[in-house]
């Protein structure tokens, strides 16, 4: 890597600044609103939510303040998924015929085998790509923007929303497609893009294999921008500095789900390491996984989505396993009044381990493992060894480090690694080259073999 | 099932409404009738559904109507 290339300051705007800067209690009052329409909507039209909502004697005009959401059931991605399989291929959530639908999309399947499919109709999915336009607009990206999109275009929902909402901010879009990595990286270079959408993995990856062939992203392009979903990445500080250091560039982070279409929070320009969630959109609870009890403000619990924005599959208070830390919107000051979760997705309730009385999370690991720029890629591998836990951090070396470097890395690494789990012991293991997986999308960094141990 | 319920109206009446507010109302108003007619062409039809699925989003972002516009094929 080349000497530090300080990128210039991002713009600062506002999308829409009519509900980005309302009052709370007036965009209190506007959810209500929207909630008790949402409501009044899935239960008219869709018959699996007239199923839910009858069987928890739920009516739509009991909705009477905000609070009162907690009177509907909860949504979870299993349930989904066993409807569509009962009634193949959309279940029966629809709240009007498929006809109306112009696009499909499913999830990732990261955390099950069968995605989940949607359909959604010119309005829906317009309404996703502005939802991501408010989102990168926040960040900086205006019309005289080239964006590189190293992205494979496929049935997974990925960066198709982020296509289309680059063009409607007026920017270029460059569908990177099927093509290998150094043929985007050149392509990067000859197109003279300014900004890439990218998982944060792929960022990093795109990086290792400029190192490769010689290229420093950070001098040879014209990128300003790393704009990133689909992983918690620049979240965790050693991530962002990694990024940011690669492509001379500032890294925004965006969350969003298949389920729901759009960008539900996002990074602004002030880069405070935190999220401003799309209020007028959605309404997010944060709730004890346990108790499923709200939580304080600043505590951290379950993200729970209910969406405004699409009404072909109405999504009510959907648990989306992300762990979250909510503060208010006031902390920034961007003027925004929309809250903000600190530090993006913290983790996954589902991704959260107990390795002998500690709690383990990947994003924890992997906010260790980036201080070391001497690592291309890690996993996580969970095993049992005489009825005893054990965690063994797999490392895979950058090309071109010499293996004496490498190997004195491993105490160094794992010394750093139980430092930060309150002691707990972690193997490292330093694997050959190419053994470890590369990921375009979602990273997939966990093996929990314990199970096939029993 | 109940008859359908197409519309689920924000009806707001905000306390900033402008007159571009009504300009848009206006135009949104426009479209919806103009997509109920069985007369269109297929042109035509496609991208009035267009232009009524990209004013919809300016109503819903300026806080001026919430309306499901599935039957009209948007």
């Amino acid at each position: 890597m080349s000497a530090r290339v300080v990128p210039p300051p991002l713009p600062r705007g506002y999308w829409n600044p009519r509900t980005e800067l309302m009052p709370r209690k007036e965009l209190e009052s506007l959810q209500l609103r929207r909630l008790q329409h949402m409501v009044a909507w899935a239960y008219a039209r869709s018959p699996f939510w007239r199923r839910r909502l009858d069987a928890a004697k739920v009516v739509p005009d009991a909705i009477h303040g905000l609070d009162d959401i907690q009177r509907l059931p909860f949504l979870t991605k299993a349930e989904l998924i066993a409807e569509q399989t009962a009634h193949p291929p959309y279940g029966e959530l629809l709240t009007a015929p498929a006809s109306v639908g112009v696009a499909y999309h499913h999830t990732s399947g990261t955390t099950g085998k069968t995605p989940f499919r949607v359909v959604e109709s010119a309005r829906d999915w317009s309404w996703g790509a502005n939802a991501w336009a408010r989102a990168l607009y926040a960040f900086g990206l205006r019309s005289t923007d080239v964006v590189y999109l190293p992205f494979g275009y496929g049935p997974f929902i990925g960066f198709w929303g982020a296509h289309y909402a680059i063009q409607r901010i007026g920017a270029t879009t460059v569908a990177g497609g099927a093509q290998p990595s150094e043929a985007r990286i050149r392509q990067i270079i000859d197109v003279g893009a300014t900004a890439i959408v990218a998982t944060p993995s792929y960022a990093i990856r795109l990086g290792q294999i400029a190192a490769e062939l010689g290229i420093d992203l950070a001098s040879e392009t014209k990128v300003v921008m790393t704009l990133h979903a689909g992983e918690p990445g620049p979240g965790i500080p050693a991530t962002r500095t990694l990024i940011e250091g690669i492509w001379g560039a500032h890294a925004g982070d965006f969350l969003g789900m298949t389920e729901t279409a759009g960008i539900t929070a996002y990074e602004c320009s002030e880069k405070r390491s935190g999220l401003h969630i799309s209020e007028d959109y959605f309404l997010e609870e944060v709730l004890d996984p346990l108790t499923n009890e709200p939580v304080a403000m600043g505590e951290v619990g379950e993200r729970v989505c209910t969406a405004f924005g699409i009404g072909l599959i109405p999504i009510l208070r959907y648990r989306t396993g992300d762990l979250v830390r909510r503060i208010p919107g006031r902390e920034c000051p961007c003027g925004r009044t929309f809250d903000v979760y600190q530090g993006g997705v913290v983790g996954r309730a589902d991704d959260m381990r107990v390795i002998r009385g500690t709690n383990v999370y990947p994003s924890a690991i992997e906010g260790v493992v980036r201080c070391y720029p001497e690592i291309r890629e890690f996993r996580i591998v969970l095993t049992k060894v005489q009825n005893l836990d054990e965690i063994t951090i797999e490392v895979e070396a950058t090309a071109g480090v010499a293996m004496e470097v490498a190997e004195r890395l491993v105490p160094r690494l794992t010394k750093d690694l139980a430092d930060a789990h309150e002691g707990l012991r972690f193997g490292v293991t330093l694997v050959p080259e190419g053994t470890l997986p590369i990921f375009e999308l979602k990273a997939r960094r966990l093996q929990d073999l314990r199970g096939d141990q029993a | 099932m109940d008859l359908p319920r197409e519309r689920v109206t924000e009806a707001v009446a905000h306390a900033r409404a402008t007159e571009m507010d009504g300009g848009v109302l206006l135009v949104y108003q426009e479209l919806k009738a103009l997509l109920g007619r069985d007369d269109l062409d297929p042109a035509t039809r496609a991208n009035l559904v267009e232009a009524l699925a990209a004013v919809s989003l300016v109503v819903h972002d300026l806080v001026l109507d919430y309306d499901m516009l599935y039957d009209l094929g948007v």
